[in-house]
């Protein structure tokens, strides 16, 4: 175990297909309510998009300097802060903003490259180069709260944001901040995304008569991810600080692996993700025996929901199928580099609540996939000691947090 | 037939202060009658960035071009002379 100072999870916001607010998410992934449908503009495609009111949020000229990541990342913050009971003039020198983001301002780049090439259109946005940047919504969140130490962001593709987190536990822990505004915002759901994503053939085929349920994660008949959007945002900070504050601390994160497949670009291995989960493991001082729930990568993709299994039996062993493992993202979709930080809150949630979100729209077995997979129904009144979340990567960089509740050793 | 595209004279400096309040409004929020002359670009929350934005919104607009412009425009009169004077040369002082 590392030895250092214990962080506490204080604060939880989440932008998502299926609610805009950690405790509407939560409940909507307990009660199976999928945020997928077929894209407006590409029927052939279903994704969990969300109907972002902006103007609630923002004004017209706010909106102006705000690709739509940053302003999913503004909306998880603020209710982040929120939740942590943070005072006003809560930022200073040591905290910091560490955020994961595969893509950045996605939105702003497509739309230049339209105006481009648009001999009808003179010019593209002088906006175009601040609102894509991939630092734009840690620089937003830093701007907005006065935030002076670091703001960083972490590019690793579907591990950004579990790896933004893991960074700013470990610079709490070792002393370099006291506060950390942690976790990933995408939005990529843009017409030429969505065409590369096709071409690569990885999307589920929508299932014609319940769009909603085309994500089928560890299912037999599972045919691909589905792509999804929002932010997912913690709070973290030293016990020592929050209790100082006058806050409850109900769960600490406890450990973080990271490792690198270094075999194929896109093919998974089981042993990469493997190492990560042992990694995260010895960094929170626990045998395996301790976790009660994975929130799993879980994509759906014919290959990785086995290699993933594969991995947790590696790691778990003959206990593997006593663990309940699910992948929430049947519901939410598959947030990329927001991906990490709205499934390790969903599996906080979990552990706070003893109530573990299913494998939704699970229907057949896969001889390949045998491990407790929570299907299709909530399982309530569980005692958790610890929880973990995976994250893996396109280029092979795995991700792995395990939280704790603060009352366990 | 929208306001936008009403035929209009804009045969004097109060008729462009019109329209850039109207594309101030539409395009960023900044909807005040208040605004004169003597406003400062800074004092209706535009930065360079979002000048630049705003003078491509005019452009639109009106359809004009506007000439590469100084940097040092202070007020909305500084910019609203200068676009006086390109609707003048360009449209012959009407615009679709």
């Amino acid at each position: 175990m590392q030895a250092g100072r214990r962080v506490a999870v204080t604060g939880l916001g989440v932008v998502s297909a299926i609610g805009n607010s950690a405790p509407e998410f939560f409940t909507n992934l307990a009660s199976g309510r999928s945020g997928v449908r077929p894209l407006p503009y590409r029927t052939d495609t279903v994704a969990a998009f969300i109907d972002f009111r902006s103007n609630d949020y923002f004004t017209k000229l706010e909106l102006t300097r705000l690709d739509r990541f940053a302003q999913f990342a503004l909306v998880a913050a603020q209710e982040a802060v929120r939740d942590a009971a943070l005072e006003k003039d809560f930022a200073g020198p040591r905290v910091g903003v560490y955020f994961g983001s595969g893509f950045g301002g996605a939105n702003a780049v497509e739309s230049s490259y339209c105006s481009f090439l648009d001999p009808a259109q003179a010019r593209v946005s002088p906006m175009t180069i601040v609102l894509a940047m991939a630092n734009a919504a840690a620089a937003n969140i830093s701007l907005r709260y006065g935030i002076r130490g670091p703001s960083l962001t972490y590019s690793v593709a579907c591990a950004s944001a579990a790896i933004a987190i893991g960074e700013a536990f470990r610079a709490i822990r070792d002393g370099y901040l006291d506060l950390a505004i942690a976790g990933g915002a995408e939005a990529l759901l843009t017409p030429g995304t969505i065409a590369s994503w096709n071409a690569m053939r990885v999307l589920a085929a929508p299932d014609p008569d319940h769009p909603e349920q085309s994500c089928r994660p560890f299912s037999l008949n599972r045919s691909g991810l589905v792509l999804g959007e929002g932010a997912g945002v913690l709070i973290l900070e030293t016990v020592e600080q929050a209790e100082r504050r006058g806050r409850v601390v109900t769960t600490e994160l406890a450990g973080f692996g990271l490792t690198s497949d270094a075999s194929h670009l896109t093919k998974p291995s089981a042993e990469g993700p493997a190492a990560a989960m042992r990694m995260a493991l010895a960094d929170a001082g626990m045998p395996p025996s301790a976790i009660g729930y994975i929130n799993a990568h879980g994509t759906a993709t014919p290959i990785g929901d086995v290699v993933e299994t594969s991995a947790i039996k590696q790691v778990f062993g003959s206990n593997a199928q006593k663990i309940p493992v699910s992948s929430t993202k049947a519901l939410h979709g598959h947030l990329l580099g927001a991906s990490g930080a709205v499934e390790f809150i969903a599996a906080v949630m979990a552990l706070r609540s003893g109530s573990i979100p299913p494998t939704c729209h699970y229907t057949q077995l896969d001889p390949q996939c045998d491990l407790d997979y929570v299907a299709n129904v909530v399982r309530t009144h569980v005692v958790i000691d610890a929880v973990m979340s995976n994250s893996f990567a396109f280029g092979g960089t795995n991700a792995v947090l395990i939280a704790k509740a603060a009352s366990a050793a | 037939m929208t306001a936008d595209s009403r035929p209009t004279k804009l045969n004097d400096m109060s008729a462009i202060l019109e329209k850039m309040r109207e594309v101030l409004a539409k395009h960023f929020g900044i909807d005040d009658s208040s605004i004169t002359m003597e406003s400062t670009l800074e004092s209706l929350g535009l930065d360079s960035l979002a000048f630049i934005e705003y003078t491509f919104e005019l452009e639109k607009v009106l359809h004009i071009v506007l000439p590469d412009l100084p940097r040092d425009m202070v007020t909305v009169g500084d910019l609203a002379q200068v676009v006086d004077s390109e609707v003048r040369r360009q449209t012959q002082g009407a615009v679709a």
